[in-house]
């Protein structure tokens, strides 16, 4: 399961449900990208049979050529393979991380919005709670205590990132509750459970969908930069904070060991923003 | 004598503002017979809709409803909890709204919409899409079919509102508050909308409660009238004695401010303009628009009192009021 899979199925749905309706350019440009990009990395271990982890001594700091389009690092390993398969570590990072964030939030934003009284208190005063500490602190906070690890990683970020979706969907809510419709869905004797999940939610998740996409940039470079003050993943990882981490050292002598993840980090964020936008077009046109 | 299928007592609910509190329904009692359709006619912010509204408590905050009892089938709705209250909306009562453009889900189908609100709804697909069919052939949508994967915004104001009626029909309340249903339609679409929900009321058997300002409305379909001002019930009759003999002076002001196809009768507005709610005092709300208005009007309450048979005025001069009506 990868994010270009799950972007391509999302677009496919949207489009068939809309046939008329042509796709913002947004979202093919980054779609292909994110597509590129996760079919470079399903095909690496085809392409690039060689260990990202295999060092070759005798080819240390190598500029990039024929034989290493990205050059090779200290240890002689080649950069390419290590930002291919970090793309799949970095990738799942961050969908997997906004997730649960994403499920999380929107429930406790849209139950907050709808309710209100104290279920709107509780929700709310934690989510100030935590916004008052900055994010980064906070994940590493967290990250310090728990330890070292992707799934630590995973935990601490989605402790923390739900707070935003929470807050665009108890937005959307507080707005949406006041429809007609609304009242017309109670003056008809539906549940409460019903009108928020089936009917105002539908209508309420737009800018958090939209919020998806860069938030996922926002995780993947959180993760690097975790990776790159040493929370992180441990080496010899080829997560792309990691392989700034190591290759800054490098910086006059061999510009592209820390680069060239740098790059891939750039080209995925790009591709997420650009889907983000798109989607986020697409769902102001349905909206209307 | 039947029970009512509706009844509202003393009925009192204010909103706070910041320039005081408005008493927006001021002790309004009415009822409706299973079957019967009643109206509540009045001009905009009399609290005709809020008492709709308050009915099924259905009420946007910071309006409270601050006393009075709505019985239904034995129960005092104002007493019942949220969940209750679910209970008895939709099945017990249901409501279609002013403004068919808002009152659906802009992002579900019209086929998810109505299959939700499906009493008994088949599990088989194919069984509960006939039933929608059957539905939306009712309220008179042509090409059902083809109907069902539209979206609202895809449709008129006039389907739209058939649509909600299908919704209605799919619930079979026993009582139907229609709060202006026609409103916000084209003239065109309006008579057949009425002639629609008269249909569905006889169907169904329901009573119906018609909130309207449009007096041509009332005349069409309406069995007896209550006429609201300032949040009150100034006069209720059957209709056709209301439009021989109106027995209030706003009521008679309303009669003659009717545009008529035919210019033998000026059309004669109501001087002056709605009162303001807050500060309202003793005494009749509408002395000072009133033609008879005289001293006694502005002191004390004046109760709602038999003026003829099935005939209430809350009106001192009732008895000269008819008298008028030749102008």
């Amino acid at each position: 399961m990868s994010a270009g899979v799950e972007t391509a199925a999302a677009v496919a749905t949207l489009g068939a449900a809309r046939p008329r309706l042509r796709l913002p350019l947004g979202i093919v440009a980054g779609g292909l990208m994110l597509l590129a990009l996760t079919g470079a990395t399903a095909l690496a271990p085809v392409l690039l049979p060689t260990d990202p982890n295999a060092q070759d001594l005798n080819a240390m700091l190598q500029p990039p050529s024929a034989a290493h389009p990205f050059g090779t690092d200290n240890y002689g390993r080649d950069v390419l393979t290590r930002v291919l398969y970090g793309a799949g570590i970095d990738l799942r990072i961050g969908v997997l991380a906004v997730v649960f964030p994403f499920i999380f939030g929107s429930l406790a934003g849209a139950v907050a919005g709808y309710a209100g009284g104290w279920a709107d208190t509780l929700v709310m005063r934690a989510v100030d709670v935590i916004t008052a500490v900055p994010f980064m602190v906070l994940v590493i906070a967290i990250v310090a205590f728990l330890g070292p690890g992707e799934t630590n990683i995973l935990v601490a970020i989605g402790a923390v990132d739900w707070i935003i979706f929470a807050r665009l969907v108890r937005g959307e809510v507080l707005r949406e509750k006041h429809l007609e419709y609304v009242a017309a869905l109670r003056a008809f004797g539906f549940g409460r459970g019903r009108i928020i999940f089936r009917h105002i939610l539908p209508n309420a998740i737009a800018p958090a969908v939209t919020f998806l996409a860069s938030d996922i940039v926002l995780v993947i470079l959180t993760a690097s930069a975790l990776g790159f003050l040493g929370l992180g993943l441990r080496p010899p990882a080829p997560e792309w904070g990691l392989m700034i981490a190591e290759g800054r050292t490098f910086m006059y002598t061999a510009w592209w060991v820390a680069t060239m993840p740098g790059f891939a980090c750039m080209f995925a964020g790009i591709g997420f923003i650009l889907v983000g936008d798109g989607l986020a077009d697409l769902l102001r046109v349905r909206g209307q | 004598m039947t029970e009512p299928a509706l009844a509202v007592e003393n009925l009192r609910l204010e909103i706070p503002t910041p320039r005081g509190v408005v008493h927006a329904v001021r002790g309004v009692s009415f009822s409706v017979m299973p079957g019967e359709t009643f109206a509540l006619v009045g001009e905009s912010g009399s609290g005709k809709t809020m008492t709709c509204r308050a009915i099924l408590k259905l009420l946007h905050p910071p309006a409270r409803i601050t006393g009075g009892a709505v019985r239904f089938e034995g129960r005092d709705l104002l007493r019942l909890s949220e969940r209750e209250l679910e209970g008895v909306r939709g099945r017990g009562i249901a409501m279609v709204f002013q403004d068919p453009m808002t009152a659906l889900n802009p992002v579900l189908t019209i086929e998810r919409q109505i299959g939700e609100a499906l009493t008994d709804a088949p599990r088989d697909r194919g069984e509960r899409r006939r039933r929608i069919v059957t539905l939306l052939r009712q309220v008179g949508i042509p090409d059902a079919e083809r109907r069902l994967g539209a979206y609202p915004h895809q449709l008129s104001g006039g389907q739209r509102q058939r649509v909600m009626l299908a919704v209605v029909l799919a619930r079979r309340p026993a009582v139907l508050l229609a709060d202006e249903p026609t409103t916000a339609l084209d003239v065109t679409i309006q008579a057949q909308i009425l002639r629609l929900l008269a249909s569905l009321q006889q169907q169904l058997g329901m009573a119906l409660v018609l909130v309207t300002h449009d007096l041509g409305v009332v005349r069409q379909v309406v069995h007896r009238v209550a006429v609201m001002y300032a949040g009150q019930i100034v006069e209720t009759a059957p209709t056709a004695e209301l439009f021989a003999r109106p027995r209030h002076p706003y009521t008679e002001g309303l009669i003659a401010s009717v545009p008529s196809m035919d210019r033998s009768r000026p059309l004669v507005p109501i001087r002056g303009a709605p009162p303001d709610f807050i500060g309202l005092g003793d005494g009749c709300a509408f002395a000072p628009r009133c033609p008879l208005a005289a001293p006694e009007c502005l002191r004390g309450e004046i109760a709602l009192r038999e003026v003829a048979p099935d005939r209430l005025s809350r009106c001192l001069k009732a008895e000269i009021v008819g008298a008028r009506v030749a102008v």
